[in-house]
């Protein structure tokens, strides 16, 4: 209990001393605000409506380009774990794409998209691919190979060697990357919605700090920070429960 | 291990190969407009005109500024926090909720409240790239002293050392693998996050660079511009890399995920 | 015979670790004493709290009763006279063979030349001339043990602590290095307490087995070992000196 407290102290002061300030200096109040009307701000757009409709076209935009990162490097980092000549080939032309910060891809993406949904997904499509890619790729090249050479005895398939060991030996590998990607996912949709957009949680947060309104920028800093951790917490939940229990043990 | 180094340069010069053969075969069979997609050879030439031109460099000089100033800060305000976390229990129970607290507001959220703040002036650029740095840096620290083997601290003791050459000369030398994986992770992240910002809210850097070219439809400087852009980015891996492998032959990295 | 009292005295140490699993005795009413230049063997099974009792003596640890003496003085922290070589050598991995040899030597603000002159007569005193400038990761287990040994020696320790130093190495390492421990000790008639729990490890190797059971730790007796050096494991004399160390061995099993 002692240390919970002292963890809080810490904050508390932080907070306190902001809404003295924000409040006490008008300058200042307009550059920081102070803590109370950052939470009506939060209040009043989630009571609007306009709360949930920011979050739900970023989240849609964040999980669309997950999930189709998640669906092509999965296998695909796999199969170049175990497949040389594909490693050989297409390895090196990722490993000339990777350096690129997927940052660095908004401006042609929004040449190429428009401001719509597609550029968003597509950059964090990129940004999960190479994450999610990585991490299955380390997975399925680190299978103990004497857990290999033992299947062999068993059958001679490539095909059911795959399936009932290369599979779950790498989905541990998969899941980790599926999870760093999600985080990532969710940070490249707010930076793809700064520039090129007119909806999003992002957009919003821009939008606010060019009508100088500190209050609503903050507030929704906050809300980023609160869907990232929930999108956290329900995957690592959900790995939790039922199929972690039964395939990771 | 010369021929793994060779084997190495190989593997990424085929890669641009593959690249452009690809890029090519792409352009023959989707007959793309070339504002869409420019050829290999057009973003070369661009690549070569950026070489030339005065305010390219100018830009990519301010961009590494950037972040050069906040990852310099970064260091000198990570380091000993991660010293502090790790030696004091009553500093980590006070600061590491809020530190840890932090990790989910990312760089990127506060590239808006930062050009409130801050407008087009530098000090918000380097805000954004201390933020970015600072805490990977920290937590590294912190993790590097606190999985220094408890062993190597008792023979320290029975060689006769004092607290402070304890911190010095067994503390900080076995943490220092991880302490400059942080910097190296640090680097990075400062730098991903300082074309983050200059892409929303400048008048220059390579970011903005970009982003002009792309306002512009020069999608062939652009294109160049993200060359480059990944350049700097791997050389600043590969120097750290080759520090870490230098200086530190005596651990046993697990450098796996590359 | 230079002075008669002990160089160590160990009086009635006890040691108690409250932890929220309970309380646990590490150490009770441990009492022995060590003469100067002797080779005294601490000996018994996993757990008996001797690698704790061996901390307490370096000052590593503070007893919750009873106290150490050495030379008359109260042992209150650790310190380059009670010179510590550990199961897992402990070597700085960052350091060579010469550099960690070092180590004490710059603590004590030794200037270079005759440090770097030290610690290489040390190592050739361990036997590992031409090796100075490896690191540890690049030296066999045995190896780093000898480089574990001339480090704590590099500050003429008035006592070397020793704790399971050969464990981990294989049987024809380990007896190596009990004939190059031995080598050195008489070269340079350091006192050592020395931690095991292989009987004939003790007999090879002590003047005196002080014999140590556990739960809780405590000393049993101490047997006198008389064999002349070199010892010699096959020989008849020597297997019934290891008889002789069994059946305590079983005695402070069964009390």
């Amino acid at each position: 209990m002692q240390r919970f407290s002292l963890g809080l102290l810490f904050p508390i002061v932080v907070v306190a001393a902001w809404w003295f300030v924000g409040a006490s200096s008008p300058a200042a109040h307009g550059v920081i605000s102070t803590p109370a009307e950052v939470v009506i701000a939060f209040v009043r757009s989630a009571a609007s409506g306009m709360l949930w409709l920011d979050v739900g076209v970023s989240l849609l935009r964040a999980l669309g380009g997950w999930a189709a990162a998640l669906v092509l490097a999965a296998p695909l980092g796999i199969a170049m774990a175990r497949i040389p000549t594909l490693r050989r080939v297409i390895g090196p032309v990722l490993n000339v794409l990777r350096p690129i910060s997927p940052v660095a891809w908004i401006p042609v993406a929004i040449l190429w998209f428009g401001i719509g949904y597609g550029s968003k997904i597509f950059i964090v499509g990129i940004i999960s691919f190479f994450v999610i890619l990585v991490n299955a790729f380390h997975a399925a090249s680190s299978i103990d190979p004497l857990l290999l050479k033992a299947v062999t005895t068993f059958t001679s398939s490539r095909l059911r060697t795959a399936l009932h060991v290369v599979l779950p030996a790498s989905l541990r590998g998969v899941i980790n990357g599926a999870q760093f990607g999600l985080a990532s996912a969710w940070g490249g949709v707010i930076i793809a919605e700064y520039t090129g957009a007119n909806s999003g949680v992002g957009y919003r947060m821009l939008n606010a700090a060019n009508l100088f309104l500190p209050a609503q920028v903050m507030a929704n800093m906050v809300t980023v920070a609160i869907i990232g951790y929930l999108l956290n917490a329900v995957f690592k939940g959900l790995i939790n429960t039922r199929v972690g229990r039964k395939y990771l043990g | 291990m010369r021929s793994s180094r060779i084997v190495q340069h190989f593997t990424g010069f085929t890669g641009f190969v593959v690249l452009f053969v690809v890029w090519e075969a792409a352009i023959a069979v989707f007959r793309p407009a070339p504002v869409v997609l420019p050829s290999p050879w057009h973003t070369f030439e661009a690549l070569l005109w950026i070489a030339h031109s005065d305010k390219a460099w100018a830009d990519v000089g301010i961009s590494l500024f950037r972040v050069a100033a906040g990852f310099a800060v970064a260091i000198v305000t990570g380091v000993p926090v991660g010293i502090a976390l790790a030696r004091s229990a009553f500093f980590r129970h006070v600061l590491a909720p809020t530190l840890e607290g932090f990790r989910f507001v990312i760089p990127f959220a506060w590239i808006p409240i930062a050009s409130l703040w801050f407008g087009l002036h530098e000090s918000g650029k380097v805000f954004i790239t201390w933020y970015a740095a600072f805490f990977v840096i920290a937590f590294q620290t912190e993790a590097g002293l606190r999985q220094v083997d408890e062993r190597l601290v008792k023979a320290a003791k029975t060689l006769g050392a004092g607290s402070r050459e304890l911190l010095r000369k067994v503390y900080v030398p076995a943490a220092a693998p991880m302490i400059v994986t942080g910097l190296r992770l640090g680097l990075s992240f400062a730098w991903i996050s300082i074309l983050a910002a200059e892409l929303v809210n400048a008048k220059a850097g390579i970011g903005y660079f970009t982003m002009n070219a792309a306002d512009f439809f020069r999608s062939d400087q652009a294109f160049a511009a993200m060359g480059v852009i990944g350049a700097i980015g791997f050389l600043m891996d590969r120097a750290f890399r080759v520090l870490e492998r230098r200086k530190f032959a005596w651990h046993r990295t697990t450098d796996a995920i590359q | 015979m230079q002075s008669s009292r002990p160089i160590v005295e160990v009086r009635d140490v006890g040691k108690i670790w409250d932890s929220r699993a309970g309380t646990i005795i590490a150490l009770k009413s441990a009492s022995f004493s060590v003469t100067r230049g002797e080779f005294i063997c601490l000996l018994g099974p996993s757990g008996c709290g001797k690698s704790t009792l061996l901390e307490i003596v370096a000052g590593l640890l503070e007893p919750t009763t009873g106290e150490v003496l050495m030379d008359g003085e109260r042992v209150r922290e650790a310190s380059p006279e009670r010179g510590m070589v550990f199961q897992s050598h402990a070597l700085f991995p960052w350091r060579t063979a010469r550099e960690n040899v070092e180590f004490g030597l710059e603590m004590r603000r030794v200037e270079r030349s005759e440090r770097q002159r030290l610690a290489k007569q040390l190592i050739a005193l361990v036997g590992l001339s031409g090796f100075e400038e490896s690191l540890p990761r690049e030296l066999s287990g045995g190896m780093c043990q000898r480089v574990a040994v001339a480090r704590a020696l590099a500050n003429s320790p008035k006592v070397l602590l020793m704790d399971e130093p050969f464990g981990a190495l294989d049987a024809q390492t380990r007896e190596e290095l009990q004939r190059e421990i031995t080598r050195i000790w008489q070269e340079t008639r350091t006192t050592i307490i020395f931690v095991t729990h292989s009987v004939s490890e003790a007999v090879i190797l002590g003047d005196r087995i002080v014999v140590m059971t556990g739960r809780p730790g405590r000393i049993h007796s101490a047997i006198s070992n008389t064999l002349p050096r070199p010892r010699d494991a096959t020989s008849p004399e020597f297997g019934a000196t290891m008889r002789t160390v069994y059946s305590a061995l079983e005695g402070a099993r069964r009390t």
